[in-house]
């Protein structure tokens, strides 16, 4: 891809990107206009076989652009986000016994609110097949690819094979929009692998031990992230409809005991500071603007539920109780995550564990839809609209992915930082300078020295949430915790700062860490990336 | 008229009201709110609406469930509107059937969504002739 064109698609994704109903509606105008322009005549006779046309083709190409971005993606050993290497981190960490989340007084800072099978399941994987960024990231792909192919699975509980085909594709490419989340290192791809799983296991017929097997699903789900319950509703709507209330007892009763498993069994698992840390986290409010983009991409993303509906005659749509609870346990449970994901920080990809009960629902409507069936010219068109509108998005936003991986692609900090820690003694950690890129391999060393004592997102978030580093923190730097410090070269160490609104610009190192960082340690040489500071103690200057 | 379309009708019936009746508590909040916020973004930074409230959760998770339920409710007057003629897109005519001397609230609801969907570039443009914009 040119560079041309990805400037182009990197603009279209900063001023359209978080604005899904606004290029629908956009692009619905556009198509009405081109066709009206074009084909007066034919028009209504055309729509709905464009509308499959569109839906087909894009769901083909979805399925072959879904697993190669993903497995391209893991293949390459460099992260695109900064808060990706903490994942893998701190699953090592919990893999070598240290503890998941800290004390909030304790030296380290890198507890984050996400629930423990977040990191457990990179702490399992990584001892299995030994820690390093690749094998990390192959398990975000895996799993990500694992939720397609279930999605498929549950699309077939109503749709035919072709049209399960074409909405599992349709499925790859909504979650092409949000970049790579359904693929990386935290936790959505597990989510959304529990979320299919347990829907699977809901809608079979084989009574309580797949009711169970549903409710251990949700129980990781659960314990993913605090918010997994409003997920789990419309799975229990189904559960409640096909089994009755000793089938929702029985999954309720395996997803307690399935969520509650880390923190009973590890003894690095503790449920005491993991409340301490939500509960801080949610003393931070939320933002309004990110309530209004998560409303908008709520809407959008439900907009294949009513289209669907719309779709086949009267006739031939589901009208049942069952459907009933599940489309209002639906709205309900993206009703509290559309509030709850407003959170700083947080945003519309907190909706992503919801697209395979979506897709599940808009089988339900299309099961008895015959090839070129569509009877509301109107469905035809809103579907093309929305194809493309998700096309538009999908594109611009891997195509930052791309953009962004090449460049980071051509760097060799591995290599460079291992050659450093193997001729020098002591522990090497990563700093950070102003800027992060050049920090993101830090699981490198993490992974080496079984330690971490400084995660920057997770500073950047306690200084959201008004805390600020502890004594403890400033006294394991200023008594040569870390023997070698590795900052991105020619910046100031410890020098960025906070992007969140509420605290945006103010230092993320207070001047007292600072300064005991400047008595301790000296520049002492480079590598081909990074800045070397040797900590001396501060006694000894 | 068989039995379940009667109950689908009177299910709707009953959902037209409670509709009805909710809009005179949910209808202020919401002009409340997005006349606030229309100043912000005219005024003020566009993108870091209310900051003082919205990172107070005693404020900021009310102010949530206005905006979010306020939604809610245009979607449930388009669902029902949209049931009562079978189509994807109702047209005008149907919305006043539909809601009777509850148009006017339907209207004075999608008002205030219009004014909470302008383009924040019309706001600044607002605030930078009436030379408030920061």
């Amino acid at each position: 891809m040119s560079d041309a064109v990805l400037g182009g698609l990197e603009a279209f994704r900063i001023r359209f990107a978080g604005r899904p109903v606004l290029v629908f509606l956009g692009t619905l105008a556009v198509l009405l206009l081109a066709r009206r322009a074009f084909t007066r005549r034919s028009l209504s006779r055309n729509w709905p076989a464009a509308a499959e046309m569109a839906s087909s083709v894009a769901a083909l190409v979805s399925l072959l652009a879904y697993p190669s971005i993903a497995i391209w993606y893991a293949s390459d050993p460099h992260f695109f986000d900064n808060a990706e290497p903490v994942i893998p981190i701190v699953g090592w960490l919990f893999h070598t016994g240290s503890r998941v989340y800290h004390a909030v007084d304790a030296p380290e800072r890198y507890a984050h609110i996400y629930g423990p099978y977040a990191f457990m399941a990179h702490g399992w994987f990584l001892g299995l097949v030994g820690p390093s960024i690749r094998a990390s990231k192959a398990l975000g792909a895996a799993v990500g690819l694992g939720s397609v192919a279930i999605t498929y699975l549950v699309a077939r509980r109503h749709a035919r094979q072709s049209l399960a085909m074409v909405l599992t594709g349709l499925f790859a490419l909504l979650l092409l929009q949000f970049r790579h989340y359904s693929f990386w290192t935290r936790p959505e791809p597990l989510q959304l692998v529990a979320v299919s799983s347990s829907l699977l296991l809901a809608t079979m017929k084989t009574g309580s031990v797949a009711a169970v097997l549903s409710g251990a699903a949700m129980g990781v789900l659960w314990n993913l992230k605090i918010t997994g319950p409003l997920y789990t509703l419309p799975v229990l709507a189904l559960l409640q409809r096909h089994g009755g209330w000793r089938h929702s007892a029985l999954a309720i009763a395996a997803a307690v005991a399935v969520a509650a498993f880390p923190f009973a069994y590890y003894a690095n698992v503790s449920w005491f500071d993991y409340l301490v840390w939500l509960r801080l986290s949610g003393s931070t409010g939320l933002l309004l603007s990110t309530l209004r983009q998560n409303v908008e991409w709520a809407l959008y993303l439900c907009l294949p539920l009513v289209i669907s509906y719309y779709a086949v005659p009267r006739s031939l749509r589901p009208a049942t109780s069952t459907w009933r609870n599940t489309l209002a346990a639906l709205a309900l449970g993206v009703t509290g995550i559309v509030i709850a994901a407003s959170k700083p920080g947080a945003g519309p990809y907190h909706l992503l564990p919801f697209l395979p009960i979506i897709i599940y629902i808009v089988a339900w409507h299309l099961a008895d839809l015959s090839p070129r069936t569509i009877v509301d010219v109107n469905a035809a068109r809103a579907c093309v609209a929305f194809v493309g509108t998700a096309v538009l998005i999908a594109t611009a936003q891997e195509g930052q992915i791309l953009a962004t991986m090449k460049q980071r692609g051509a760097l060799r900090e591995a290599e460079d930082i291992v050659q450093f820690a193997d001729s020098h003694p002591g522990v090497v950690a990563m700093g950070y300078g102003s800027t992060e890129a050049l920090s993101l391999e830090r699981p490198v060393l993490a992974f080496r020295y079984n330690s971490y004592l400084l995660d920057q997102p997770a500073i950047r978030e306690y200084q959201l949430q008004g805390l600020g580093l502890p004594g403890a923190t400033i006294r394991a730097i200023a008594e040569c915790r870390v023997s070698y410090w590795l900052i991105p070269k020619g910046e100031a160490p410890f020098s960025g700062r906070n992007s969140y609104a509420a605290v945006l610009l103010q230092p993320l190192y207070p001047d007292e860490f600072r300064h005991a960082f400047e008595q301790a340690h000296s520049m002492v040489g480079t590598t081909r990336y990074y800045d070397v500071w040797q900590c001396h103690g501060a006694s000894n200057r | 008229m068989p039995r379940r379309v009667k109950s689908v009708t009177a299910n709707h019936d009953s959902l037209r009201r409670a509709l009805g009746r909710s809009w005179w508590v949910l209808f202020p909040c919401f002009l409340v709110l997005v006349l606030r916020l229309t100043v912000e973004r005219t005024c003020s930074d566009p993108y870091d609406l209310l900051p003082a409230l919205a990172s107070n959760p005693v404020w900021g998770w009310p102010i949530a469930i206005v905006y979010v339920t306020s939604h809610a409710w245009l979607l449930g007057v388009y669902l029902l509107t949209a049931a009562s003629v079978d189509s994807l897109v109702p047209s005008r005519v149907a919305f006043r059937s539909m809601w009777r001397a509850d148009y006017m609230k339907v209207l004075l609801m999608a008002g205030a969504f219009l004014l909470e969907y302008l383009p924040v570039t019309i706001w600044r443009l607002v605030g930078t002739a009436l030379h408030c914009a920061g």
